[in-house]
């Protein structure tokens, strides 16, 4: 056997291996989160049921939000955050998700996840959207102004709002604010505020809430 | 006295009138501020080019903007907390006030004149400006205010753009905003300076390497001043590191308390003298009334030979503070930093590397592909976020001259976990030194708190194969460890992999390797390292919880198992840690800050940890935060 030929069959080997540990289309069906709908709109403080089907080779189940969602909790199991097989357990699995009161605005995903005899799998992700009831009084950016940017430079622009509660929240990764740019050709922005230089020039970026809007100028050099 | 248009011939005559033929015409227009299109709050006084307008708020893309304009400073009764009157304050004396109007109503126009004793007196015009669009032209001397007032209780009155001459004063440039830089210095071409009308400033932070321009107005070529630094006790100064020093154009090796120029034609009719004035290494001397100021003030004392002395105040500000957060961190991550976060005694930003990263293609170790589309930046290496929080750094510096309306090159930078090390990571870009801060970089002083300078021995735990199935429950959480990444067919280091060695200086990451050595950097750095004790660990051999979850879950993984009070802090050998990184890591083996019984982060929390966090105000960290910025960067904190 050549060399070339050990190194291909070497090749091969690694990128089996590799694709062994990512869940398949099929290995991702074993379990699946049947509801909430994703991109389901929930509001902070807020209690839901998280059904969660799990074929039955599935031995322990948990369902994991992002960051700050934090573990859901089964309905009726002895250890309330995984879901174990022949503990009483029943399908499709309920588990129950608080939605953290100190939550910034914005779309967070929730995966569940399962054990086999052969290892972890994990579902197709959902994502919640988590917004406030109530509109800001006033909304600011930072930075307020983007003063020296080179094309191809990046800057980020964060969102804040000021509610009639009292309380000050970031409001740049909720789907209720848009960001536009006056101009393209000088500076572009992203969906979730960053802009980007594209040529020398002044232009500026506005941002949009249902009710309130905020603008700051972008200077390319 | 309202007109909106004014023969040539007569300006130029007021002009004959009002002093020396030398005059500077500048324009505020409010076009670099930010705001809303529609009323909504008072906001607190605006700064532009050492003028102060108060009593209303700026709005952009209203209709009230005069055409080819986007932004006004305005007032109505709409705007909570706006006031009839919009005031406008210069820091010196200006002739030809020209300020262009929308208002709704008929308004009254007074100003003040301030002789040269400080003597203020006011006029109000005779006749009401009628509403409508135009110009209000003042075309006396030695001003000082101007104040807009409604008479009515419904009013909105919007100020487009205002100009001003600043004839016969002395005055203080920016010369990074005047484009007055040659290289890394202040040009030596008077005719440049002579003609520079942006950049006017009131004063510089407190940085040691911000430098300003004095202009002088002279008599005649060869008048012959002394520039003198007067403390703010009134005493000539002795000490340049606390009330900043002078140098005359071209620079000067040491910094002087007093300097002697002389003035240059400028024009066959025109002279002027010019010094610069770089501000002190200390903002705060050490004492009480220093820490709790804002800003604090010098003089500077400019006597014409044979003449009586003038004086100008130079405001000394501190400089800006930026905050750069850690691995898998956001913004929020320093929410509860308090009290610095909403003290009123520093401008603090937050630069940000949390943006969402598209054409992830592979990564190692390998994800869903639901987890690779939720990669972030804060998951990627020190060498791909660097450039862009270098960016976020100037643009904050710049931001702040804006508002604050002094000169500034670098800030103040605290940064907690990675932050620090991507901080570090920036000082051998290009741009580090390209960036209009006198060769000197964008960093002032730089306080890392629980820093991994010298790595972590649970970066390599993370990625290790046997820990498969807790990484991907970290990575299900927004905590995606990754030694590499490949986007857009170009792979990088992920953050995780960069933070690879032992804690106490070997097994170090490439990353880690290539950081320029603790004192071979080009500003000083204090080191804050948190401990954890055994109640920080002691929530981890809990039942029925997210720790005991994971150790079910991911029985076998070294990292699950080890997820118990006893055995979390065999991971570190011997070492004292904070839960993530080790004692000696976050001291980058030199000496520093302890803190007891605090955790690496509060997102630890989520595992049954026990706070506080090294971000939390019970950390008292905060609170040492500042003490920091209030030591000289020579202090015995600093390395």
């Amino acid at each position: 056997m050549t060399n070339r030929r050990l190194w291909q069959i070497a090749g091969n080997l690694v990128l089996i291996a590799a694709l062994s540990a990512i869940p398949s289309r099929a290995q991702q069906d074993l379990i699946r989160i049947l509801s909430p709908a994703a991109d389901t709109v929930v509001r902070p403080g807020q209690t839901m049921t998280i059904s969660v089907a799990a074929d039955t080779s599935i031995e322990k189940l948990v369902l994991i939000g992002q960051r700050p969602l934090g573990v859901g909790q089964v309905v009726s199991q002895p250890q309330p955050a995984i879901a174990t097989r022949g503990q009483g357990e029943s399908r499709p699995v309920r588990f129950l998700l608080t939605i953290p009161t100190q939550i910034q605005p914005g779309t967070y995903r929730l995966t569940a996840m399962g054990t086999t005899s052969g290892g972890d799998l994990e579902s197709q992700a959902i994502t919640l959207d988590v917004e406030r009831s109530d509109e800001p009084e006033r909304i600011w950016a930072e930075p307020s102004v983007i003063a020296s940017l080179h094309p191809g430079e990046r800057i980020p622009i964060r969102v804040l709002g000021a509610f009639a509660d009292r309380s000050q929240e970031e409001l740049t990764k909720s789907t209720k604010t848009n960001f536009t740019s006056a101009d393209q050709n000088i500076a572009t922005v992203s969906a979730d505020g960053v802009v980007t230089a594209v040529a020398p020039g002044k232009t500026s970026i506005q941002i949009r809430t249902p009710q309130r809007d905020y603008s700051i100028s972008v200077r390319v050099q | 006295m309202r007109t909106s248009s004014r023969p040539l011939l007569c300006t130029l005559v007021l002009l004959f009138f009002v002093g020396p033929l030398w005059a500077q015409t500048h324009t505020i227009d409010f076009e670099d501020l930010a705001g809303p299109s529609r009323y909504d709050a008072a906001q607190g006084p605006v700064r532009a080019l050492s003028a102060t307008m108060s009593g209303g708020q700026v709005l952009r893309n209203s209709s009230l903007a005069p055409e080819g304009k986007t932004a006004v400073y305005a007032t109505s009764n709409e705007c909570a907390g706006c006031s009839r009157s919009i005031s406008i304050q210069f820091d010196q004396r200006v002739s030809h006030v020209q300020l262009s109007f929308h208002s709704e109503q008929p308004f009254n126009v007074a100003y003040a004149t301030e002789d040269a004793q400080g003597n203020l007196s006011e006029v109000t015009l005779p006749t009401t400006v009628d509403a409508g669009s135009g110009t209000v032209d003042l075309p006396a001397a030695n001003i000082r205010q101007v104040t807009l007032s409604s008479p009515s209780a419904e009013y909105s009155l919007a100020v487009g753009a205002i100009s001003f001459a600043t004839t016969g004063s002395a005055v203080l440039i920016d010369p990074v905003v005047a484009g007055l830089l040659n290289g890394d210095s202040v040009t030596t071409s008077a005719a440049a300076i002579a003609a520079a009308t942006t950049g006017l400033v009131n004063g510089a932070a407190a940085d040691g390497t911000t430098e300003i321009v004095l202009r002088i107005p002279a008599s005649s070529s060869g008048q012959a001043f002394t520039v003198a630094v007067i403390n703010d006790q009134g005493a000539a100064s002795s000490s340049t590191a606390n009330d900043g020093g002078l140098m005359p154009l071209g620079g000067s090796a040491t910094l002087a308390s007093t300097l002697n120029v002389n003035a240059v034609a400028i024009t066959s009719t025109e002279a002027e003298a010019f010094a610069i004035y770089r501000a002190p290494v200390n903002f705060s001397r050490g004492t009480a009334s220093d820490n709790s100021a804002t800003t604090r003030g010098v003089t500077l004392q400019i006597t014409p030979a044979g003449s009586a002395a003038t004086t100008i105040p130079v405001t000394v500000a501190r400089p800006p503070v930026v905050l750069v957060h850690g691995l898998w961190g956001n913004a929020s991550s320093f929410n509860n930093f308090t009290p610095l976060i909403t003290s009123t005694l520093f401008n603090v930003s937050r630069a940000v590397y949390a943006s969402a990263i598209t054409g992830v293609t592979s990564t190692t170790p390998s994800f869903s592909k639901s987890v690779d589309s939720a990669i972030e930046a804060n998951s990627l290496g020190f060498a791909y976020n660097a450039p862009g929080v270098l960016v976020q750094i100037n643009n904050f510096i710049a931001a702040y001259r804006t508002s604050a309306d002094v000169a500034a090159v670098k800030a103040d930078i605290v940064a907690h976990s990675m932050g620090g090390d991507i901080s570090r990571t920036m000082v051998p870009l290009t741009a580090y030194l390209s960036a209009g801060t006198f060769g000197a970089g964008p960093i002032n002083k730089l306080i890392t708190i629980a820093t991994p300078h010298l790595g972590t021995p649970v970066a390599a735990d993370l990625l290790a194969s046997n820990n498969t199935c807790a990484r991907n429950v970290l990575a299900s959480d927004g905590d995606i460890a990754l030694q590499s990444v490949t986007i857009s067919g170009k792979a990088t280091d992920g953050a995780v992999y960069d933070l690879e060695g032992s804690g106490n200086g070997s097994s170090l990451s490439p990353a880690l390797i290539a950081l320029t050595p603790a004192n071979d950097q080009p500003f000083h750095t204090a080191y804050i390292a948190g401990i954890a004790t055994s109640s920080n660990l002691s929530g981890l051999s809990c039942l029925f919880c997210n720790a005991e979850a994971l150790r079910i879950l991911c029985s076998g993984n070294p990292l699950a198992t080890d997820l118990t009070a006893a055995k979390w802090t065999t991971i570190y050998g011997t070492q004292s840690n904070d839960t993530i990184v080790p004692l000696d890591s976050a001291l980058n083996n030199l000496t520093g800050l302890q803190y007891s019984g605090v955790i690496h982060t509060a997102a630890l929390e989520t595992l049954n940890f026990k706070g506080p966090s090294v971000l939390d105000p019970a950390s008292n960290i905060s609170a040492e935060v500042i003490n920091l910025l209030n030591e000289a960067p020579t202090g015995a904190d600093f390395h």
